[in-house]
This record gives structure tokens, sequence and C-alpha cells, in this order.
């Protein structure tokens, strides 16, 4: 293949002639108070974005050692996008907080506004070599470990509907925040971010054989991560406390 | 040069709109292999440009602006399309002209994201090495291996396609899947 000839083929391709009014009338629209634009294109998976979102979050909420105080955090972090997720739980009067963490059922409101009942699966671990052998992908926790951090559990979801398995992994280090390891396939949803994301990528040393990785910030605690692709899977690191990000940052340093 | 600080006015969004739509069309499209959905991503790409309000040095920067936001949605989209979504190169065919076109087309579609963006860049719209790392927010070094790995594996998928030219071609159900990282 010639570079002029995929450059040629590249230039023929032109929006249809409608298409800037189209646009320029819907921006008009929303300008004026109206409503975001139907899309045309794929359901984008909403669904499939909401559950892992409700796994992370019921995740969070069934663990003793991060409690009750982020509890707010998570009911806030349940809606993405145009999705509301909503997780049954109940809170003791001692503050402690009950969700069945292995049968886990939640509500899903995708984007055309179709509710749908979610079912998700969860097996704990102890170890990464107890989880390996029941997920279909590698989990590789690149440098987090030589940080000093240790594993204290894994859980892998199931999400059930063909939608495949994720693996949560959480790491902890006296003196220091404790880390989530969310880990999802290639291909399948990594990130459970609203839409109001500032983006910034960092680079990666090439013997980390990790090309690059992007910190998402956003305004509530809890949805900043760094988030990256390593050997055919997504990973999404949150640290753990929601309060600041100094645990992020250590993070996104050892890869410096 | 300032050309905003609050919301853009119609005026400002017709003209933004008129001049880059057809640009940022034909990268989304050639990231996402699906004319509907790249008029979604040009689509949130101007109500972005509009809600955000941001302000530019240039005209330069407001384009750069504009393809970093799209090629950043389409990105979205495509992690948030459902597994194994793929597209059918034929019904593409208002972009290409001739088999041999939708032969390159189809190469191009098949290679991951993080190459078809950077090779767009550096063939379509003519930016330098440098203007792409600043633009997609990777090193030059990057872009560079980028480039060279896009342009090997495109090699390899458009012979792949000659050979099945020389045999079932045009059985031309074949599906591919344009969103790979």
């Amino acid at each position: 293949m010639k570079e002029q000839d995929l450059k040629k083929t590249l230039s023929q391709i032109h929006a249809k002639s409608d298409m800037s009014k189209e646009i320029i009338d819907n921006c008009n629209m929303v300008a004026e108070g109206g409503n975001t634009p139907k899309k045309k294109g794929h359901m984008w998976g909403i669904s499939k974005g909401a559950v892992i979102a409700a796994s992370l979050a019921v995740v969070v909420l069934t663990t003793t050692v991060y409690g009750e105080a982020i509890y707010k955090t998570i009911q806030q972090k349940i809606v993405i996008g145009n999705s509301n997720l909503r997780i049954t739980s109940e809170q003791k009067t001692d503050g402690e907080l009950i969700v069945d963490i292995d049968n886990i059922d939640v509500s899903v409101v995708t984007e055309d506004g179709t509710k749908k009942d979610v079912n998700i699966q969860v097996e704990e671990y102890a170890t990464l070599e107890d989880a390996q052998a029941n997920i279909p992908f590698t989990i590789e926790l690149s440098k987090f470990l030589e940080q000093g951090y240790i594993i204290d559990k894994i859980d892998v979801f199931d999400m059930g509907d063909g939608d495949g398995k994720s693996a949560g992994v959480y790491l902890s280090k006296e003196g220091e925040e404790d880390v989530y390891v969310h880990a999802v396939p290639e291909g399948a949803l990594n990130h459970v971010m609203s839409s109001n994301v500032e983006k910034v990528e960092i680079s990666i040393p090439e013997q980390a054989e990790i090309a690059e990785a992007e910190i998402r910030i956003d305004d509530s605690p809890l949805t900043y991560s760094l988030n990256y692709e390593h050997d055919g899977v997504d990973y999404k690191v949150m640290p753990m406390s929601g309060e600041e990000q100094n645990g992020l940052q250590e993070i996104v340093d050892s890869y410096k | 040069m300032s050309l905003n600080n609050s919301i853009q006015s119609a005026d400002k969004i017709e003209n933004v709109v008129t001049q880059y739509s057809d640009m940022l069309f034909k990268i989304s499209l050639v990231i996402l292999g699906h004319e509907a959905d790249a008029q979604d991503a040009v689509q949130e790409t101007f109500i972005k440009y509009m809600t955000k309000a941001p302000t530019f040095n240039d005209d330069e920067h407001q384009k750069a602006w504009l393809i970093r936001v799209a090629t950043n949605i389409c990105k979205d989209m495509c992690r948030f399309r459902r597994r194994h979504t793929h597209i059918d190169i034929d019904q593409l065919s208002d972009y290409y002209e001739t088999p041999e076109s939708a032969g390159i087309l189809e190469a191009v579609l098949l290679l991951p994201f993080k190459y078809k963006v950077v090779i767009h860049l550096y063939y379509v719209e003519g930016y330098d090495i440098k203007s792409i790392a600043d633009i997609i927010g990777i090193s030059v070094h990057a872009v560079k291996k980028r480039l060279q790995r896009g342009r090997e594996m495109l090699r390899i998928e458009y012979k792949k396609e000659d050979l099945i030219d020389e045999g079932t071609r045009f059985k031309k159900d074949t599906l591919t899947d344009t969103c790979q990282e």
C-alpha cells in the first residue's frame, strides 16, 4: 500500500451535507436549555458500565475496613451519565452496613429509560494465585507490590449475561493510603466516570511494559483514578479514602 | 487572542461547526467505523465546545482542542461499546469509491485505536510528529513508535486483504472490530 493511496482513501471521507446543519440545530437546542440530542448510533453499553460501577460501589460498601465514612460518597457516585444505579443496602444503628456480598442485585436505568435488574456474583479470594485460577485473564499489579503494598483480598465479579468477569484487588501498606485496583479484560468497560472529567496522560517507563496511563480527575472523591492498559487488561486504580489525591499521586509517581 | 469565555454564541458555534465538522467526522469515522456513531461523537464534541467554552490562543489551538476532545469521546465510546460490536465495511460504501479504496479503508479500520489516530493525524491532517504528541498527550517517541507500528500493521492487514481478494473476496460479510485498543 502506497502512502499516497492511504491519504487519498482517508481524504475521500466526508460528512453528509446535512450533518452540520443538524449539529448546529442541536447545539442551539441545548443552548436554549433543551435536552441533549438523542444519539443515533449504538447504545454504548451504559448498562454494562453501570454494572461495573455497581460492582465497584458495592465492593466499597461491603468492605468494613473502609467503613461508613465513604457511604455517602458512593451514593453520589452511583449516578453515571444518564444512568442511575440503586444499590439496596441496610444500615444498622451502630453504622455497620449490610450488603449481601455473594449475591448483589442492582437496578439499572439505561439511557433509553429501560430498567434492568442485574445480579452480580462475587467470589472472595485471599491470594492472587487463587483468584487467578478463577478468571480468564492475567492480573499484573506492576509496581504496587514493589512499593510495599500487600494484598488484603481479591474479589472476582461475575457480571453474568455474557458480560464476563472482572477482578477487584485490595492493597494496603502501613502508613499509606489503601488502594483498590479493578482489572477488566480489554474491550470491556473499565471506568465509571461522569461526563465532567479532566484527563491527563503520563508516560510510563518502557520496562514497566505499560504504554501510557491517564489520570481522570473529577469533582467528587473516589472518581479520580489511574487508568492504564497492560497486556490486554484494563486497570483502574483508586485510592480508598476518597478524601484527597495523595495516594493516587504516589501511585502515579511510582511510574515515573 | 481569546476566542471566548462563557457559553459559546450561536454564531460562533455555527462557524466552528461549519469549519471543523467534516474534519472531526473523518477522524471519528476512522476510529469508530460506523457512520451514526461518528456523527454522535462529532455532535458531542461540539456540545462540549459550546458548554465548556474554553479559551484558545489561536485557531490552531482551537482545532487541536477539538481533535483531542473528539478522539477522547471516540475512545470512551469504544470503551462503552458492547463487546463484540462490529462493523461491516459494506455499510461504509458511501465513503469509498473503488474496491481498492475499500480494501485500504478496511485495513485502516482494523488497526487498534491508538495507531489509527496517529496515522490519521499524520497522513490526512498533515500534522508533524511533535504536534501529534501535543494533541494526544503522549511523547514524541511514542508517536514515532505508533506511526511505525501502525504502518507495519497496515501493510500486514492490506496484504491479507489482497489474499482475500484472490480467494473468497466479496463474500464481504467479513466483520471487523474497530475499537480494539
